[in-house]
């Protein structure tokens, strides 16, 4: 898979993927030289690279097996080092900490498989445009203006995301990303406020608990002082008759 | 040369011919963006009657005899700015009023910030909007308004007007959304298996930019490549360039929406679609549309990708009032406000409202006569929301589609077509 993917920048053609699929040289015997000896990092890259399989299709497949591979690689290979429990004084900081790189993980693959969803339009339009332009070619007609060619692009492109957009696979992937974005948010909050604490700062927390006594005292004085102020008129009219 | 580069060659063949054009065109790009532009937006001189923490009462003064005896506040959205209708000389809704003789305030939300994440719709509806209308019915010594909301604002103000129909002579609704159950909009397809509260929780507000991120991708050929593409086409045409600057900066001029406000809105509106159906709590009292007993004129935009029809055309049905009117114009959500043609009607189509209901009683014939000759209008078929923004348009001159599901009513509607 990695190779696939690292495919393009290698410069093969798809014909040639077989052949071209060896790096140039050794990638894992020099990552290993740089590593050392032995240990758990150079066993996760023998794993990483092993994992790896040749599938030979188009840019999106690959880039979405490459998403998918990659949070495989990841919840096998680091997540578990993250969630190693932590001991000693720093055990609860060190915790938010590793927390917050497991979270940013999980945001940057929703990211990316949204990112990913989004160019599928784009994608197919470019298809779509390439049979029209097929198309015009098969019957000998010379092709038209740039400006009408965008127009068709711009039309078609527009459906291919209506499409999408009222699909249940974005509705679900948006909800995705939106929840783990807000994750990611409140976990990074939590290590900042930790580190805050350490300073004469008052973190959002602490100002969070204030602006929630001033709303709920403000909304009383308010209430109260239109209480008084209808009493007040009441009385007004009953001293005028 | 292979078979798809052929016609990809003619294309470009094409294109170079107009680079000569498009050479002289940035060469004259260069004069008008380097040069005096004038692209401010709500220059309409205005005074600021009342405050209220973050929130601001603009009145603006009339420039021409009062016409409209009542004032007309104008209740906006949380959600973007009011200053979309005064976006620009002669196409600005508050002057049309203006030059109509409408006596006008506008409710500017102001910015809320990080400790304004607790206020709720209550607030904003029986706190703000309430204390507003009083100050202007104090100020004038009159007992009731005329009060117009605007998208969000419109859903306010009808929640104000169903909790306090006392203090208000009569409602105008613009694209406002009433009825959260429907698929034309994907706003309401979007939000149906979202869960909020997580956000609220991280930001505390709902960020303007995370806002304006998915009012973008609506419609993202539209609203981030066409857009663009169009802007560098009249990158040589200065009225252009201002106008358009002067939407960009409506556009991305986007507060948060307080935290509680918004998760109250999207759960009990979007999600449980409580309004609608009058079961909606504000403040811990239910929302009775039945208690709208004014008169209600429910404007609407045929091709409205945020508040699409299907969530408008509901509400002239729900409510108490026998005197309702629905109007659909052939138009964008914002197109309603900034688009030349829709101005030229929609404004004048209010204040012609508002002027045949000045007098209660009087009105109170007028109608009845209006009802009786016109009746119950054949209703067109609404076409397919397009993602346009700012869609212009002529107004349809046709009333909305009615919902299949709203109860033959034995009251009178006026459901007139517009004069267009």
């Amino acid at each position: 898979m990695w190779r696939a993917f690292l495919l393009p920048w290698t410069g093969a053609q798809c014909s040639e993927a077989k052949e071209s699929l060896q790096p140039p040289f050794d990638m894992i015997q020099a990552l290993m030289q740089v590593m050392g000896p032995g240990g758990l990092s150079q066993e996760i890259f023998k794993w990483l690279w092993n994992k790896s399989e040749p599938t030979g299709n188009g840019v999106e497949k690959i880039g979405h097996e490459a998403v998918k591979a990659w949070t495989a690689i990841y919840e096998k290979g680091f997540q578990p080092l993250l969630k190693i429990p932590q001991v000693g004084l720093t055990r609860v900081h060190q915790e938010k900490i590793n927390r917050l790189a497991d979270k940013f993980h999980a945001y940057q693959a929703t990211v990316s498989e949204f990112q990913m969803l989004l160019s599928v339009p784009m994608q197919k339009s470019f298809a779509d445009m390439r049979e029209e332009l097929d198309r015009l070619r098969e019957k000998g007609e010379p092709a038209q203006d740039f400006k009408v060619h965008y127009g068709t692009w711009i039309k078609v492109l527009e459906n291919h995301y209506m499409s999408l957009f009222r699909s249940q696979e974005y509705r679900l992937a948006l909800s995705r990303l939106l929840n783990e974005t807000a994750a990611f948010r409140v976990t990074g909050n939590d290590v900042m406020m930790e580190f805050l604490e350490f300073l004469p700062i008052p973190t959002n927390r602490e100002m969070d608990e204030i602006y929630k006594e001033l709303y709920t005292l403000k909304k009383q004085t308010k209430e109260s002082a239109k209480k008084i102020s209808k009493l007040e008129s009441a009385l007004a009219k009953k001293e005028i008759q | 040369m292979n078979a798809w580069e052929m016609p990809v060659n003619d294309i470009m063949t094409n294109w170079l011919k107009g680079v000569e054009n498009a050479r002289e065109r940035i060469l004259k790009s260069k004069d008008v963006l380097l040069g005096p532009l004038d692209t401010e937006i709500a220059k309409t001189p205005y005074d600021v009657v009342y405050e209220e923490d973050r929130i601001k009462l603009k009145h603006y003064r009339l420039t021409s005899g009062k016409q409209v005896q009542t004032p007309l506040l104008i209740v906006y959205a949380l959600i973007n700015r009011e200053t979309m209708l005064d976006l620009q000389p002669g196409r600005s809704v508050v002057q049309h009023f203006m030059n109509m003789g409408v006596d006008l305030y506008m409710v500017d939300w102001g910015y809320p910030t990080r400790k304004d994440r607790y206020l709720t719709i209550d607030d904003h509806v029986n706190g703000y909007m309430d204390n507003v209308v009083d100050f202007i019915r104090d100020r004038h010594g009159i007992q009731n308004i005329n009060l117009m909301g605007i998208c969000m604002g419109g859903t306010f103000s009808i929640i104000y007007s169903a909790l306090h129909p006392e203090k208000i002579k009569n409602l105008v609704t613009t694209v406002a959304p009433s009825n959260f159950d429907t698929d034309q909009g994907l706003l309401h397809l979007w939000t149906r298996g979202m869960d909020l509260g997580r956000i609220i929780e991280a930001y505390g507000n709902m960020p303007g930019d995370l806002l304006n991120l998915c009012f973008l991708l609506l419609n993202p050929a539209r609203l981030v490549i066409d857009k663009y593409i169009s802007f560098f086409e009249n990158m040589d045409d200065k009225q252009f360039i201002e106008n358009f600057v002067r939407m960009e900066k409506w556009i991305f001029d986007s507060p948060d929406v307080p935290g509680e406000t918004i998760r109250q809105f999207i759960e009990d509106c979007y999600q449980k679609n409580l309004l609608i159906q009058s079961r909606m709590e504000v403040g811990g009292n239910r929302v009775d549309l039945k208690n709208i007993t004014m008169p209600l004129l429910n404007i609407y935009s045929k091709f409205d990708h945020l508040v699409p029809p299907g969530a408008c055309d509901l509400l002239t049905s729900k409510v108490g009032s026998r005197d309702v009117e629905d109007l659909c114009i052939e138009t964008g959500h914002i197109g309603i406000y900034v688009s030349s043609k829709s101005q030229k009607q929609f404004t004048p189509k209010i204040v012609e409202w508002l002027k045949q209901r000045e007098n209660a009683a009087e009105s109170e014939s007028t109608i009845d006569a209006e009802a009786e000759n016109a009746g119950r209008q054949t209703v067109a078929e609404a076409e397919p929301v397009s993602g346009h923004w700012p869609e212009q348009g002529p107004m349809t001159g046709k009333t909305a589609p009615e919902s299949k599901a709203s109860p033959k009513k034995k009251k009178t509607l006026v459901k007139t077509r517009a004069a267009a």
